[in-house]
């Protein structure tokens, strides 16, 4: 089970935790979508 | 090669895809020619890196057995190959063009856990297919995390496909991409830096880049082992995590338990261990190991410094507890008084850990010793 909707589901009942997981995901897909081609930063870690 | 990249994503679906299509039976052998065959895509020196390695020590303890002097050449192998590609891959260094090898430090790591577990004879059985998939598995390649064979083993042997684990496996993947893009390059490395960049210089704007150094490194890392966590559920396995929630750890034993977590156990269980077994001195156990664990980042007297920092703080923070911490009245865990002294005991933590990144994310030690003079005397 997704961790966030079983956190959802500590404060809201069923049908409203599965509509703000599925905006929850909706936002997150926006925000990346939206920031893709920012300029990425700097990661160490792919030198290694 | 990074993860933000349509290639990656097209190639990650694809290896899912493929991998679920194949016979159960093949699948091993598939994870394995998947892994290699994408490594050779993108860099094909990295693959024949990686196939080396893997080759040269399973055929290795295969052929002369797993005593204690075939593991010995093979470990001692493993580290000069470490030694000779830190060397090389400096730009300064023989090679003017800086040799990168995807991953590299990753891969030895795993074969190190690999022999030394052979040795000790904690490995079920298993065939070379099996052992080429774990050291060759797609989603690890890049950055790790450094998983366990006998762990991987288990999960290979019984994968099957599970809506709720593919489930979890993509929503890790989402919220990866969220912490590496949207947080890590747009929000800390993009809006913060530029905040920072733009103060006058002192002490408050040096700790302030300690401070971005360190969320930007959090949330990229946290990011690329949520997705290769959550691309490794796709497969139907679960794999190690690498982080838990390290800024809200109450000391910096704690943290180290809690960041990069793959990496500190590797180091507790493979040079902590024989260390303090062979000169019975714990702490001077936990120093080496915590200066392994800084120049496996990088052959350089910053990182050896960075290493031993940590190693200092844990070594202190075991005294205190070991000495005052018994003759000290207890700190009740609930109440006002219990959660000023966890909000305390985290705030000293997160700031001993920010001061360490004043090493780090300076070219060299003594840019280091000027940032430490400009973040406690200013200038």
């Amino acid at each position: 089970m997704s961790l966030v909707y079983r956190a959802l589901r500590r404060c809201l009942p069923e049908g409203a935790a599965r509509l703000a997981l599925a905006a929850w995901y909706a936002l997150l897909v926006f925000l990346v979508f939206l920031m893709w081609s920012h300029a990425p930063a700097a990661f160490r870690y792919l030198e290694l | 090669m990074t993860i933000v990249s349509t290639l990656f994503l097209a190639g990650m679906f694809a290896i899912v895809a493929l991998h679920w299509a194949v016979p159960a039976m093949r699948r091993a052998e598939f994870l394995a020619v998947a892994g290699i065959a994408s490594l050779a895509a993108i860099d094909p020196a990295s693959a024949a890196a990686l196939a080396a390695v893997t080759a040269f020590t399973f055929i290795a303890l295969q052929r002369f057995g797993a005593g204690l002097r075939p593991v010995l050449v093979v470990l001692f192998a493993l580290l000069a190959a470490f030694v000779l590609y830190r060397y090389f891959q400096e730009p300064a260094g023989l090679n003017p063009r800086g040799a990168l090898l995807i991953g590299f430090a990753f891969y030895l790591l795993r074969a190190v856990h690999y022999a030394m577990e052979r040795y000790k004879g904690t490995l079920p059985a298993h065939g070379w297919r099996e052992y080429a998939a774990y050291m060759l598995y797609p989603p690890v390649l890049l950055v790790g995390p450094i998983h366990r064979f006998g762990g991987f083993l288990e999960e290979l042997r019984n994968r099957h496909f599970a809506r709720d684990r593919f489930s979890r496996g993509l929503e890790r993947i989402l919220h990866g991409y969220a912490k590496v893009v949207v947080v890590g390059n747009y929000l800390v490395s993009g809006k913060f830096a530029g905040l920072v960049a733009d103060m006058e210089p002192g002490a408050a704007r040096e700790y302030l880049e300690c401070v971005e150094y360190g969320l930007n490194l959090y949330f990229q890392f946290a990011g690329y082992s949520d997705v290769a966590v959550g691309f490794s559920l796709l497969l139907g396995v679960r794999i190690e995590e690498n982080f838990d929630r390290p800024f809200l750890r109450r000391n910096i034993g704690q943290f180290w338990r809690a960041w990069h977590m793959s990496l500190s156990s590797w180091c507790r269980d493979y040079v902590f261990m024989p260390v303090a077994a062979l000169t019975r001195r714990p702490y001077f156990a936990m120093l080496t190991s915590m200066a392994v664990l800084g120049v496996w980042h990088e052959l350089s007297w910053r990182y050896l410094a960075w290493g031993l920092y940590h190693g200092a703080g844990i070594v202190a923070w075991q005294m205190w507890r070991q000495h005052f911490d018994s003759r000290l009245p207890a700190v009740p865990g609930r109440g006002v008084t219990g959660r000023i002294h966890e909000f305390l005991a985290i705030l000293l933590t997160v700031n001993f850990v920010v001061l360490g990144f004043a090493i780090t994310k300076e070219p060299d030690l003594p840019g280091a010793i000027r940032a430490y003079r400009t973040l406690f005397f200013g200038g």
